[in-house]
């Protein structure tokens, strides 16, 4: 009996750690970024101007969030992807043209959001720059892509805390 | 040899070219004149009249005005201090041209405008800014410099390399500009534009008005000074990146130190033609103040510059009024230019003309019957006979010892015969304190010591060549004054 129930809790271990090790290889590279973040996001001042900056970006601002998705795309890839980088860059050029995009940022109600907008266009462009050898050494010391990284989970944080349905 | 004519007319009607402004106007008639670029018309405050410039430029006024009639409390600095000190110094007038985009080469055609609009040519103060849009390769100027810090020349590969121009960007982007370069720039702009400008203004002011040149506030906070969510999770500044931002500090500290020493020696050199200059710290005095915690660049706790968002919040999209003083830069600035009334300013400092000093002259020639220094009595000019039958002619000075030095420049009236070689020298109590040889065409600055002189003598002899009639003397001492 002691054997049996020995064998059970053995099992249910084995299986706690086969779902755990599951989970975490499922887990997006983005969620990692913004578990990473979430201090640094819980240091911006409160959301002032929540309604404003939803209907901002539902509506004029828009592109910025296809902005936004893009940066996880690269993400995600890895910005190892040469021929996703082509497609991006291209895609973003001809929609949404960086002065565009830094007007578009500049009219984003939410002072956080804004600055951190800002902070994931730059590393947007720095990645696709680099795009294909993602790994190049920035000048701050990280790479090019971990700076995407935490520019866009931080991004994705103060959506969360507005509000903003993806 | 020949003598002269002894027919005493005005320099003034002779030859106008040799005078100065007219001196200093009576309170109640004083006019000011406010030149400059975006940072003195007011581009930064909302509510600016949009008006054509004569060289057709864009410029954006905060002159008080939304047009002739009808008045608008969108006021540059200029036009803050004006009202905060007309009725006390008697100001009549206020010709505002400054213009957005403005660089040092523009200010003639801000003076053209302002003669034309105002049918005068003088003022007793004239206000400016200029200097940083003479920074740019193109007409940008310091706000292209910060647009180059922006990353927003495109995505990708594009955005490593700027558009025109062959510089090549790392991947991680940032400022496409070097302190190296932007010294350079401000070194040719302070040797070579400024010096110009300042001489060139000096001109338009009475003797005894002043010109009050503004600098430059620095435009963004220290990055030690920013919020901490700022400085370490949003790490830029309205889209300027923390890592830029000493940069393009150490740029304008640069340019607002090259500016006021160029202001320092404009005031030593223009001085003693009693017009005199100040320089207005805008960062030290008003921005950024030593041992303060109040603090007004962007991205400081109480911000006196727009940062990118203007544009909307302003509710004209004016896209130009970024990075520009808000209206309490303004109010700050035009109080500080106001302080310096009565304290620096106080028109009061009209220096005294050599030929105001005339005590008595020694003509000589076949005529006999002098004439002397009084054809300069309304100008700046001191006019003097020259000696032709070999001896020499002396115009007398009553000094009384009152005085530290005389300066001017020689030159010869226009009728002058171009051969006649010309010996003046100027003796202090019997003492020679000055000589040299003149000829037609030539100019000669002097600023000679006369400290403890009673009696000063200007004595002039044609030593080469043949002397015509003429109705007034040859000489003339341009600008001469003492203090």
């Amino acid at each position: 009996m002691g054997f049996l129930v020995g064998g059970i809790v053995a099992l249910i271990a084995t299986t706690a750690v086969v779902v755990l090790v599951v989970l975490h290889s499922s887990r997006s590279a983005l969620d990692e970024a913004k578990a990473a973040g979430a201090a640094d996001s819980a240091a911006l001042p409160p959301v002032a101007d929540a309604d404003a900056t939803v209907a901002y970006l539902t509506g004029e601002g828009a592109p910025l969030m296809r902005m936004h998705d893009t940066a996880i795309g690269q993400l995600e890839a890895g910005g190892r992807d040469a021929a996703a980088c082509a497609r991006d860059e291209m895609e973003l050029t001809s929609s949404l043209p960086m002065d565009r995009a830094v007007g578009l940022i500049t009219n984003v109600p939410d002072d956080a959001l804004r600055g951190l907008l800002d902070r994931e266009r730059t590393a947007l462009a720095a990645v696709l720059a680099a795009c294909p050898d993602g790994d190049k050494v920035a000048e701050d010391g990280g790479t090019v892509a971990e700076e995407l990284i935490r520019a866009a989970a931080l991004v994705d944080l103060r959506l969360d805390d507005i509000g903003v349905a993806r | 040899m020949k003598a002269r004519a002894v027919i005493v007319l005005t320099c003034a009607l002779l030859a106008p070219q040799l005078l100065g402004p007219q001196a200093a106007a009576a309170p109640g008639d004083r006019a000011w004149l406010a030149l400059g670029d975006s940072f003195s018309s007011g581009e930064g405050i909302p509510g600016t009249t949009t008006v054509r410039a004569p060289d057709g430029a864009d410029c954006a006024r905060a002159n008080g005005f939304i047009d002739q009639i009808r008045p608008s409390e969108a006021k540059a600095y200029a036009v803050r201090a004006y009202e905060a000190v007309r009725a006390e110094y008697g100001f009549g007038s206020l010709d505002f041209v400054a213009c957005t985009g403005a660089k040092a080469g523009d200010v003639e055609t801000q003076i053209e405008e302002a003669e034309d609009k105002a049918g005068r040519t003088s003022w007793d103060i004239v206000s400016l800014s200029f200097g940083g849009n003479d920074l740019g390769e193109g007409d940008g100027g310091f706000g292209e410099i910060i647009m180059g810090c922006l990353d927003a020349w495109g995505w990708g590969r594009t955005a490593v390399r700027r558009p025109g121009s062959s510089i090549v960007l790392p991947p991680a982007g940032g400022c496409d500009i070097t302190y190296e370069e932007a010294a350079e720039r401000i070194d040719a702009l302070v040797e070579q534009k400024l010096p110009r400008l300042y001489k060139r203004v000096a001109g338009l002011v009475r003797p005894g008005g002043d010109v009050i040149v503004v600098g430059y506030p620095q435009i963004f906070e220290e990055v030690n000074r920013w919020d901490f969510w700022r400085r370490n999770v949003l790490r830029n500044c309205e889209g300027i990146r923390a890592k830029d931002i000493p940069l393009l500090r150490r740029i304008s500290d640069y340019l607002n130190i090259k500016i006021a020493e160029a202001v320092v020696r404009a005031d030593a050199q223009l001085a003693q033609r009693g017009v005199r200059f100040h320089y207005v710290d805008a960062t030290a005095a008003l921005y950024e103040p030593e041992n303060s915690d109040e603090r007004h660049a962007v991205c400081s706790q109480h911000p006196w510059i727009n940062g990118l968002t203007v544009g909307a919040r302003s509710g004209d999209f004016r896209y130009q009024r970024t990075f520009h003083p808000n209206t309490s830069g303004h109010e700050a600035t035009g109080a500080a230019v106001a302080a310096l009334f009565g304290k620096v300013i106080r028109f009061d400092d009209v220096p005294v003309q050599l030929h105001q000093l005339t005590t008595g002259y020694a003509a000589v020639g076949p005529s006999g019957i002098p004439a002397g220094p009084e054809t300069g009595a309304t100008s700046a000019s001191t006019n003097f006979w020259v000696g032709c039958e070999g001896l020499p002619a002396e115009t007398y000075f009553g000094l009384g010892g009152a005085y530290h030095s005389v300066s001017g420049e020689l030159v010869l009236a226009p009728f002058t015969p171009p051969d006649l070689m010309i010996d003046v020298r100027l003796l202090g109590d019997g003492r020679e304190l000055f000589s040299t040889t003149q000829r037609a065409g030539q100019h000669r600055p002097f600023s000679i010591d006369v400290g403890g002189v009673q009696n000063l003598v200007l004595r002039a002899q044609a030593i080469v060549g043949v002397c015509n009639s003429a109705p007034v003397g040859y000489g003339v001492a341009t600008e001469a004054v003492v203090s």
